[in-house]
């Protein structure tokens, strides 16, 4: 297969304002009062390139995103599906142009932010020595038992803290367990909140710190993880 | 997969990269693409099953000389449901 692909990155308002973005062979589609951002896709490589290949492709795709939502709003396309002809992708976006422009306005204005919650063991708390005697190592093992469900009730505390804090802005979220059981939280914000968002968060994670919990804020980005509320809202 | 940092604006800190390959490979919107890229372990490029069935339909179709006959029919480069 040698044919190009082209992967659309998002869609936003045809009229919206956007800085100029540096990226290869960008191509700006327009249909249906949407402008798509559309540039080539990965190529298949050798296995050893192809994770490169295709970290480079997905961190590009986020930056440009990232650089779009700064100005304007852009609704975020996920990353990985392509097009086998700029047609193609043209095709797709007049279609659908009416149900993304719904989404584009009920985001209109909001940005996402990631809060990750983690309370590492520290370098003492690892298993209890496998060749102390039977007592110790019993007494070693219900020490660092203990320690860790205080550990797990302290980031319950502070999930709880977080979902409050949340709660008290009258903020759209998603609760989710992460791959090692953290709670993570996907927070929508406005724009303009979102600088004050981002310095409660901070003080969180400073109060947190103290007890052992570490909270880990990222974004804002586009709303990559809101995309399909938008459209159930509008449902 | 690597535990780069990245960073993702001017003011906003590092976030690990797997954390962040995870929002951009599950989240955003669905088109209805031709093609889905595929990651890590599993093959790079997989053409969608609509695409297939398309390009199977039409070459089948004027082999037997029969478009005439089949116009009727359902057609799977019809259906319009996502594929990945």
């Amino acid at each position: 297969m040698t044919r190009a692909r082209w992967m659309m990155h998002g869609v936003l308002d045809a009229d919206a304002p956007c800085s100029p973005i540096l990226a290869p062979r960008l191509r700006q589609l327009r249909a249906g009062g949407l402008r798509a951002l559309v540039s080539p896709a990965p190529l298949p490589a050798a296995p050893p390139a192809q994770r490169d290949n295709l970290e480079r492709a997905a961190l590009a795709h986020h930056a440009m995103l990232c650089a779009v939502s700064r100005d304007s709003d852009v609704l975020p396309f996920r990353f990985g599906q392509g097009f086998l002809s700029v047609t193609g992708a043209w095709k797709t976006l007049e279609v659908h142009a009416p149900s993304w422009r719904r989404r584009v306005a009920a985001l209109s204005g909001k940005l996402e932010f990631c809060c990750r919650l983690e309370a590492p063991l520290g370098p003492t708390e690892d298993d209890p020595n496998p060749t102390a005697t039977g007592r110790a190592y019993l007494s070693a093992a219900l020490e660092r038992r203990s320690r860790r469900a205080s550990k797990a009730a302290m980031l319950q505390d502070a999930a709880g803290n977080v979902a409050a804090l949340v709660e008290q802005r009258g903020l759209h979220c998603r609760q989710l367990t992460g791959e090692s059981g953290v709670p993570r939280f996907d927070i929508l914000v406005g724009r303009a909140g979102a600088r004050d968002l981002r310095h409660q968060l901070e003080q969180e994670a400073t109060r947190w710190a103290a007890h052992g919990v570490a909270l880990h804020v990222a974004g804002p980005w586009p709303p990559y993880s809101f995309t399909a509320i938008a459209e159930h809202a509008h449902a | 997969m690597r535990e780069t940092q990245v960073g993702m604006t001017d003011e906003a800190p590092p976030e690990r990269l797997v954390d962040l390959l995870d929002r951009l490979l599950h989240h955003g919107v669905v088109a209805e693409a031709d093609v889905s890229i595929g990651i890590a372990d599993t093959e790079l490029v997989r053409i969608s099953l609509r695409a297939v069935a398309a390009t199977a339909f039409k070459l089948s179709a004027r082999l037997d000389g029969a478009e005439q006959r089949m116009a009727g029919n359902t057609c799977p480069a019809s259906d319009s449901r996502p594929l990945r």
